[in-house]
């Protein structure tokens, strides 16, 4: 069963761009103050560059069973942190909600494991049936197994596409606040009210330098595309 | 600090004001825009590629026999022109299904491709299925029929966006709805749609049973290729009803037929026509359809099974439902009460 070349070297291309915006987002992240999660950042980054070894096997980075360590490690530390904040939210209250952070830790836990589980049964880590072009091969893992992750994982696109309206910045909070300062009193008796201060420009909303390269649905575009390479790559292996 | 879904710490405010998260119909939505995800990478399989006898073009053509002249002809003709381009068309099918699903799963693109998937899924309920076998007899619920493609349709069409929450909870003629499914089509349609799907599937199912061996033969064929445990199940369901094909469509038929006239029941009645649709669903997906064969590779969708289950879920009446038919009883007016509670569910 031949899959075509240039879908795999397509989809690698598509990694590397994707890995790359993520590397670009973790080392800038510092010099201008953004806290990101610097974890699922490297995460990102980690299984992109896997991934394009199992789209174009010439293009592997590390020996075989080296990327299954590195993404067990990836998965165990996603998924403790989780945990964490799972068992945090239940300390909170009982009716609190699991929020964002841990539904994301859970499913880069997931996604880590996910890599371990395709690199295992990939033929060039010491696996048969593979497919040329290809570095995974057909009824090569657990049929059920593969099924769910590609549903998890496709799930997991769907949610945060959905979500992504939400982080569309209110033109409020573009702006920064008002400073107010005192009114000229009307008289004696007038308490003096608050009023906003002449901007230094001659008035008007200060624009912020926004940088849209670094909007937060980038990110989700990325997690998008990562979903759907890992679940694109899962089905192969059915 | 707010949380954004990728997990980063964002300024209060960078939450658009008008978001809000899924409700019922919402969620329906997401589960339908995650299965044309899984059809669009299913359809990226190798084996779509191929020239060979389960290709594309040979799974087109397959679905020819059986079917009138015109319409054989015309899969027919679509199967040699795919013969011809296999890779570019089978990744055009891929990527238009793709588009779909991350269409659905956008909230601002929603109506466009749920629009979209109409047409699309009925092009693929004719020239990828054959019209689900329909025309011919074959195409009885046990085994897929009448086509879950078409099901993507009318899923597109039953849980079509309203414009607001508060306009989500009523009708189009002011009245309550009683389930998602008659925000937009009303009460009375999308009960003669639920009516009329499961009363065909009923008609199909007997008309099925003109060749007695269909559901045990095609119980035994499709253990191929199946895990362990879902061929063993095969095994057992072929030697079950090997000869009794015309009992089984007989069950079969009642079953849908008694899900198709729940739906005009009070709220209790209903929903025990829902739960009786999801439980028949389930058990045709896994012990007939094998879930959509996806386990043995080569399948191009998850099968008729979970898109039923979605369905009979937009069916499922709302909470607000029963109150409201007591308020009719007691003479108050019965928009009023459950509005609010039904405007959730979009």
């Amino acid at each position: 069963m031949v899959h075509p070349a240039w879908l795999g070297q397509g989809w690698a291309v598509v990694m590397m761009a994707v890995g790359g915006y993520s590397l670009a987002r973790l080392v800038s992240a510092v010099p201008l103050g953004r806290r990101t999660h610097v974890d699922l950042d490297v995460g990102h980054v980690l299984m992109t560059l896997a991934m394009v070894g199992m789209f174009v096997p010439g293009w592997r980075t590390l020996p075989a069973g080296a990327w299954e360590a590195t993404f067990l490690v990836v998965g165990l530390w996603c998924t403790g942190r989780a945990g964490l904040l799972l068992a945090r939210g239940r300390l909170a209250g009982p009716s609190a909600a699991p929020g964002p952070h841990f539904r994301h830790h859970a499913v880069h836990g997931v996604m880590a494991f996910a890599m371990v589980y395709m690199d295992a049964v990939s033929p060039s880590a010491g696996h048969a049936g593979g497919a040329p072009g290809m570095a995974m091969g057909p009824g090569a893992g657990v049929p059920s197994l593969t099924l769910l992750l590609v549903v998890v994982l496709l799930a997991s696109a769907v949610w945060q596409l959905n979500g992504v309206d939400r982080l569309v910045a209110a033109p409020a909070a573009c702006v920064p606040p008002p400073v107010l300062v005192p009114a000229a009193p009307a008289g004696p008796s007038d308490p003096g009210t608050l009023v906003p201060a002449a901007s230094p420009g001659g008035g008007g909303p200060v624009p912020t330098g926004g940088r849209p390269w670094m909007a937060p649905r980038l990110e989700v575009a990325c997690h998008v595309v990562m979903c759907l390479a890992m679940a694109f790559t899962l089905v192969l292996v059915v | 600090m707010d949380q954004d879904p990728i997990g980063t710490r964002r300024p209060p405010g960078w939450q658009s004001p008008g978001w809000r998260p899924p409700g019922w119909c919402r969620s329906l939505q997401l589960v339908l825009a995650t299965a044309w995800l899984l059809d669009g990478v299913l359809q990226l399989q190798p084996v779509m590629f191929s020239r060979g006898p389960h290709g594309l073009s040979a799974m087109l053509a397959g679905t020819a026999a059986g079917n009138p002249e015109p319409v054989a002809s015309s899969i027919t003709w679509l199967a040699g022109v795919v013969g011809h381009h296999s890779a570019p068309a089978d990744l055009a099918f891929a990527t238009v299904q793709i588009l779909l699903g991350l269409g659905i799963a956008w909230r601002r693109s929603v109506k466009a491709a749920l629009a979209a998937s109409v047409p699309w899924a009925l092009a693929v309920w004719w020239f990828g299925e054959g019209l689900g076998g329909v025309l011919h007899g074959t195409g009885t619920p046990v085994l897929g029929g009448p086509g879950a493609v078409l099901l993507y349709a009318v899923l597109a069409v039953v849980l079509w966006p309203t414009g607001s929450a508060v306009s989500g909870g009523r009708e189009a003629d002011g009245g309550v709805a009683p389930f998602v499914a008659a925000v937009t089509l009303g009460a009375r349609a999308s009960r003669a749609l639920w009516a009329a799907l499961w009363s065909s599937m009923a008609l199909l199912s007997l008309l099925g049973a003109s060749t007695p061996p269909a559901v045990g033969a095609g119980a035994a064929g499709m253990g191929a290729g199946e895990p362990g445990w879902l061929a063993a199940l095969d095994r057992h369901v072929a030697a079950l009803v090997a000869a009794r094909g015309l009992a089984v469509a007989a069950v079969v038929a009642v079953v849908c037929l008694a899900v198709a006239a729940g739906v005009y029941l009070p709220p209790a009645g209903a929903r025990a026509a829902v739960v009786l649709a999801i439980a028949t669903s389930l058990g045709i997906w896994v012990v007939t359809e094998n879930l959509g064969t996806v386990l043995a590779g080569g399948a191009t969708d998850p099968s008729s099974g979970p898109l039923l289950v979605v369905l009979a879920l937009a069916y499922w009446p709302a909470p607000g439902a029963r109150r409201a038919s007591r308020a009719r009883g007691a003479g108050s007016d019965p928009a009023r009460a459950p509005a609010a509670e039904l405007a959730g569910a979009r």
